[in-house]
């Protein structure tokens, strides 16, 4: 049932004629999703930065003998 | 450099996906609303999961051919990292189901197979720790990998499919391919293969990680 409803919703023909989705238009209207989207990226490329840093921990260790 | 092109490709393609899959204007559909913007976040946790479960048994058989311990390395850490984004789509989907199927957790054939596939691959990491033959470890995971995987697609991939099912894609239809709004799978394809990629790279980050303590304890 939900599941029909969903592909109905998916065709683009069906969307014309359905009802008013209740959609996040303030959100977007005011341009706060850009924060969002901000806290978003900092935190990312932060974890990126730390992975970049870890790869390179471990690629020391790599050339690091541990035979001796 | 040049070796880390696809890490920076990953990165870039989910910073994308991050950015304008909230930005952008998605389609207005019912039940869903805004949600559906979880499709580039919670879809390519199970992509990346199956991708590297399917690298996984290719290490697997390979152990099983060279009897080298390497291979078992990857394999094993492999799955690891694949049952790390499997749990981040198990909660993601669960907490999404929440708001549009009105429940955590519906029985749904797809939720339940699910479960039930990552359960299998559970019993492996558990199955690991048990054994401390290394050879033996080694031989019977990767057994135990190639069964677990020839569960994991049907069960995953095909049955849910061919049920009725709330998650979209019954009857044939293949959502990622066919079904999704144009304007969704044109961001959504780019952005899952960023997942698969950066999926990839913390994988490789397990592996180096596990081959340096072999090499310690003078394992390998």
């Amino acid at each position: 049932m939900l599941f029909m409803l969903l592909s109905q919703a998916i065709t683009l023909s069906a969307q014309e004629t359905a009802p008013k989705v209740q959609m996040a238009e303030n959100f977007y209207g005011e341009g706060k999703i850009y924060i969002v989207i901000a806290v978003m990226t900092i935190i990312f490329v932060g974890l990126i930065i730390y992975m970049i840093r870890l790869e390179r921990k471990i690629k020391q260790l790599e050339q690091k003998d541990f035979r001796n | 450099m040049l070796k880390h092109w696809w890490k920076a490709l990953g990165a870039l393609l989910v910073l994308y996906g991050i950015i304008y899959g909230l930005a952008m204007n998605v389609p207005k559909l019912d039940i869903l609303n805004e949600t559906i913007r979880n499709v580039f976040f919670h879809v390519p946790m199970w992509f990346t999961m199956t991708v590297l479960f399917v690298i996984s048994v290719y290490y697997a058989i390979m152990y099983l051919a060279k009897n080298d311990l390497k291979y078992d390395i990857w394999s094993s850490q492999l799955i690891k990292t694949g049952l790390y984004f499997g749990c981040l789509g198990m909660l993601t989907g669960m907490l999404w189901a929440r708001s549009t199927w009105g429940a955590f957790w519906s029985n749904d054939p797809k939720q339940v197979m699910t479960l039930l596939s990552m359960l299998i691959y559970f019993a492996y990491v558990v199955l690991r720790t048990s054994i401390t033959d290394l050879e033996k470890r080694a031989r019977i995971s990767a057994v135990f990998n190639v069964f677990a995987f020839a569960l994991m697609i049907p069960l995953i991939w095909i049955l849910p499919r061919l049920t009725e099912s709330l998650h979209p894609g019954t009857g044939g239809d293949n959502p990622a391919f066919g079904k999704m709004a144009p304007e969704l799978s044109i961001v959504f394809r780019p952005v899952a293969i960023g997942w698969i990629l950066m999926g990839l790279w913390i994988a490789t980050l397990f592996i180096r990680t596990e081959i340096i303590k072999y090499k310690k304890q003078e394992l390998l």
